[in-house]
């Protein structure tokens, strides 16, 4: 079924609601990531993706329309810009775009699209926690968290993020959790909400 | 019911926002913390005593990191007194959004219409930071119907769990979604010709001092490292 049509004031409305409910689970899932100590920064995708994946997938099929990933991104970014971290940004909408594309076409309610959209999308994503080791560098931790650490434990910290086996691991870890958390959400899709009736009314 | 002390113009608290984040990577050493005491007197104007409770925040987190550094030198524990440090430092940031969540929607919707955002990406943002209190309350009410029927929230069976908490949650939202857009679009939120607002953006002398105030830890930063 094709669906050409904008977003309407509804369709808006519940992008917004939704994304508050992705939100809360995201903290959840992230919160359960620390348990992994030291190593939560490559686990960011993990947890929060399988959560969040239920909420995605109803939310996409419940809209159905283009822009709606792109929507829900600008608003997850607006509430990070909020909540201080504006830096999401660029990771978080072109990360969407490259979801919305997988979605065009008569994507959004083709169940095998939606998983492989909300996979990549938050592959990208779960890669954030490590730009700030990129960004910062041996000399950064250094400087930032003087005398807190020496310069062996700040190679070994930084070693893993530089590390491209490492890089490409987060993101197929992250897609992984990411796939069976959508996937859950279609089961969960088709058995609370799916309204169409699985057989002919008229036999 | 929640006292805002000082309503300033929304276009001030985004300007702080902005001289928070640049603080967490731009300033150093003393300061940093000039900054935060600055920050304290800046909640203070806005939430008045509510700034105790970010004082002993950031006591905690700097006393916390203070430990390690002196007396933990195990790496996992060098771990804990990073994040310490991290939200020693993010502290600022922390202040400024607990006072953005604060906006009334009115205001915000109208500070976002006048910075050109589109409609729906405005209305979004709108909903969702309206929906968050309500979305805590969900949750809790969810919860207590699942006491009343003697069902359990177990991790030894996850999905069933989830589906416990998280179905009449989104059922509940998608209902909320259609009794809010009904409710907007009766104050005729599509209307395409130009709207105007019951709040006034205006700046006030004591926003000028506390932009002023906020700059005053990056021009002397800037001077010691020009110098």
């Amino acid at each position: 079924m094709k669906n050409n049509t904008s977003l309407t004031i509804k369709d808006i409305v519940t992008v917004g609601i939704f994304s508050v409910l992705a939100c809360i689970l995201f903290q959840l899932g992230s919160m359960i990531i620390f348990i992994f100590g030291e190593y939560a920064m490559l686990a960011q995708g993990t947890f929060p993706s399988l959560l969040a994946g239920v909420v995605f997938v109803v939310l996409v099929k419940k809209v159905n329309k283009k822009g709606v990933v792109l929507l829900y991104s600008l608003v997850f970014t607006i509430i990070y810009a909020i909540m201080g971290f504006w830096q999401m940004a660029f990771v978080l909408i072109p990360a969407s775009l490259l979801a919305e594309l997988i979605l065009l076409s008569e994507g959004y309610l083709n169940n095998k699209r939606i998983k492989l959209a909300f996979s990549v999308q938050e592959g990208i994503v779960s890669m954030h926690g490590m730009f700030f080791f990129w960004y910062l560098g041996k000399e950064g931790l250094m400087n930032t968290f003087k005398g807190m650490f020496t310069q062996e434990m700040v190679d070994a910290m930084v070693a893993p993020y530089s590390n491209p086996i490492v890089i490409v691991s987060v993101f197929v870890v992250s897609f992984i959790f990411a796939y069976v958390g959508s996937s859950i959400g279609v089961s969960i899709y088709n058995k609370f909400f799916d309204k169409t009736p699985s057989k002919a009314i008229i036999n | 019911m929640k006292i805002n002390y000082y309503e300033s113009d929304p276009r001030v608290l985004f300007i702080l926002m902005f001289f928070a984040s640049l603080s967490v990577v731009v300033l150093k050493g003393e300061f940093q913390l000039y900054f935060l005491l600055i920050m304290f007197l800046v909640y203070f104007i806005y939430e008045r005593f509510n700034v105790l409770k970010y004082f002993l925040i950031a006591c905690s987190l700097y006393g916390v990191s203070f430990l390690v550094y002196m007396y933990l030198s195990h790496t996992g524990f060098r771990f804990i007194g990073m994040f310490s440090m991290i939200g020693f430092r993010l502290l600022p940031v922390m202040m400024v959004s607990s006072l953005l969540f604060n906006i009334p929607t009115g205001s915000l919707m109208a500070f976002l219409y006048r910075c050109h955002i589109p409609l729906s990406v405005r209305l979004g943002v709108v909903v969702a930071l309206r929906f968050f209190p309500d979305a805590k309350q969900q949750i809790k009410y969810v919860r207590n119907a699942i006491k009343i029927r003697h069902l359990s929230l177990s991790l030894l069976h996850p999905i069933r769990s989830f589906e416990y908490l998280i179905v009449p949650i989104m059922h509940k939202s998608l209902k909320i979604a259609t009794e809010m857009s009904a409710s907007i679009m009766t104050k005729g939120i599509e209307f395409d010709g130009i709207k105007t607002s019951f709040h006034v953006f205006q700046y006030k002398p004591l926003d000028y001092m506390i932009i002023g105030g906020c700059l005053i830890p990056f021009i002397l930063f800037f001077i010691e490292v020009l110098l």
